[in-house]
């Protein structure tokens, strides 16, 4: 079930889009998000989506992979679409009792989807693109100057690595324990919600006390291989910017310029 | 003098109440002395809490001492200053493969020692290269780590140790979770390493792998119970018995057999019978 969700997943790939450095690409990706916040109307969303599905052309990752992964999330944008097609007042379209239709509430709710559905598929590309391991160098990169202020840049990359690392570990763990309490009669499958939710303590204390345990563990053999804190530590990937990266931050700006724009078209789409 | 000293170790564990109040405290350790020559092959053997796996932690400043001193090339375990000096020329491999991993793809694990010494880039990845191609990982270096099986995983976390070029390497049970394949080639690589004159001291309870060592030491309740040859230890049926360990079964075999006692191996062993 885990692993249908592909917010947070890699697809391996050796595109223009995945070489790019990776602070490229989350710098990138946070103006993308800004800049749906900045889209006044529909225009604004063409240019982002025509500009998000020509890097999903040049990144070759399948289109139908990045829409699996809005199956996941169909909920949050259903329930969203919903909310403002009834909530917003103006011009009535449609009554029933105490639930209304305007037309402000329709383009609305598409407005609030369609800017949904563009943010995340904007932001799964880019973990779909970059390897976990050099999003969290690149996070570190991109947080240094923040740690003359206190931020622990190398400290919050370290976590996320680790998380990274151990997130296999710690599924194979709960596996061996839903095993093992099968083994001895646990029923997981049958009864309503609560009681299902219940049955999973059983499951979670185990893990929880096991996952102190591998925390221990690894405490020791990072101790032993001579971690103490980043500060005089060197890495063996150096990241760089190439020419490629250049060009990104070009097209970047173009977008952004046009997004801006955007806001002033007055003809209705 | 030797590379590292060990002198008169005495490790006591604090036991607490549900205050955080020391109430009583247990003795891990209780008067251990030994000497490790550089270049050596030492086995450290004893029942489930003699104290070995606590003894290995010592020789690399994980535990501090009690009573006593371990020292490795002059410098003391204890001493603040030289901690990270010896963790670097003291490496250890511990039991659990999937706990002693950091990062998920291969070549970074083992990247993550020499990185922590602050090396140069170009010089961490020669190293990598280098490790991988001793524990004969090197076609695997940009795999996940979850994809690899016990063995590779702990053969991973050698390289990892050797990596950082240490003079000495402390295996602590490195086998225990392994199948015998993973358990075969990871006894080959210590033995290799041993051979190019890296220092190996091998916690285990698996008799067989001792015999390998140079000297192996016995550990009992916290004691050291004797400090000899393979060859010697297992001439000694009586002291076997008492530390609480099982002949291997080898030599069980040429006891059995009323074969010379000079045989230490399978393959003598059965040149012994076909004569």
């Amino acid at each position: 079930m885990i692993r249908d969700i592909t917010l947070g997943q890699y697809y391996p790939g050796s595109s223009a889009v995945h070489r790019l450095d990776a602070r490229t690409k989350i710098i990138a990706t946070l103006i993308y998000i800004v800049a749906l916040f900045v889209v006044k109307n529909f225009w604004g969303f063409l240019i982002a989506g025509a500009a998000l599905f020509a890097v999903i052309e040049v990144s070759k990752v399948p289109v139908k992979f990045i829409f699996r992964g809005l199956t996941a999330v169909f909920m949050i944008i259903a329930f969203t679409f919903l909310i403002n097609l009834f909530m917003v007042d103006g011009r009535v379209l449609w009554q029933w009792k105490f639930l209304s239709i305007t037309e402000e509430g329709v383009n609305r709710a598409f407005f609030m989807a369609v800017r949904l559905v563009l943010l995340i598929i904007g932001s799964s590309l880019m973990t779909l693109t970059t390897k976990p391991i050099e999003l969290t160098d690149g996070l570190e990169k991109l947080m240094k100057p923040f740690s003359k202020i206190g931020v622990p840049s190398h400290e919050i990359a370290l976590m996320m690595t680790i998380a990274l690392r151990f997130i296999p570990t710690l599924m194979e763990e709960t596996d061996k324990i839903i095993k093992a309490q099968q083994a001895r009669g646990a029923d997981f499958e049958s009864g309503n919600l609560i009681r299902r939710a219940k049955a999973l303590i059983p499951i979670l204390i185990p893990l929880f006390i096991s996952s102190f345990r591998i925390a221990q563990d690894l405490a020791l053999a990072m101790e032993a291989r001579c971690y103490h804190g980043g500060s005089g530590r060197t890495r063996m990937n150096q990241i760089r910017f190439h020419r490629g990266d250049a060009i990104a931050a070009l097209l970047v700006i173009v977008f952004l310029v046009a997004i801006v724009l955007s806001r002033f078209i007055n003809v209705p789409i | 003098m030797a590379f590292i000293e060990v002198k008169n170790l005495i490790l006591e564990f604090a036991k607490y109440d549900d205050a955080g109040k020391p109430v009583s405290s247990k003795r891990a350790l209780d008067g251990v002395s030994l000497d490790i020559e550089k270049g050596s092959f030492v086995a450290v053997v004893g029942m489930n809490g003699s104290g070995k796996s606590t003894l290995a932690k010592c020789l690399n400043g994980l535990l501090l001492p009690t009573e006593g001193s371990v020292t490795v090339d002059g410098m003391s375990t204890a001493d603040d200053e030289h901690i990270w000096d010896i963790r670097s020329r003291v490496g250890m491999v511990f039991q659990n493969p999937d706990n002693q991993l950091v990062s998920s793809i291969v070549e970074d694990d083992v990247a993550f020692g020499p990185e922590n010494l602050g090396i140069e880039p170009d010089e961490i990845r020669r190293r990598v290269d280098d490790a991988l191609r001793k524990v004969g990982m090197y076609d695997k270096k940009d795999k996940g780590a979850h994809m690899l099986s016990g063995g590779q995983k702990q053969r991973i976390a050698i390289a990892g140790a050797v990596a950082m070029r240490p003079d000495c390497i402390v295996f602590d049970e490195p086998t225990a979770m392994l199948d015998p394949a993973g358990r075969k080639s990871v006894m080959e690589i210590i033995e290799e390493l041993n051979s190019e004159g890296i220092t190996v001291v091998l916690i285990t309870h698996f008799m067989e792998e001792a015999l390998e060592a140079d000297r192996v030491i016995v550990l009992r309740t916290g004691q050291l119970l004797a400090d000899r040859s393979p060859k010697e230890l297992f001439a000694d049926a009586e002291l076997v018995r008492e530390a609480g360990l099982e002949m291997p079964p080898v030599i069980e075999l040429r006891d059995r057999l009323g074969l010379d006692k000079s045989i230490m191996s399978k393959d003598e062993l059965v040149d012994a019978c076909l004569l």
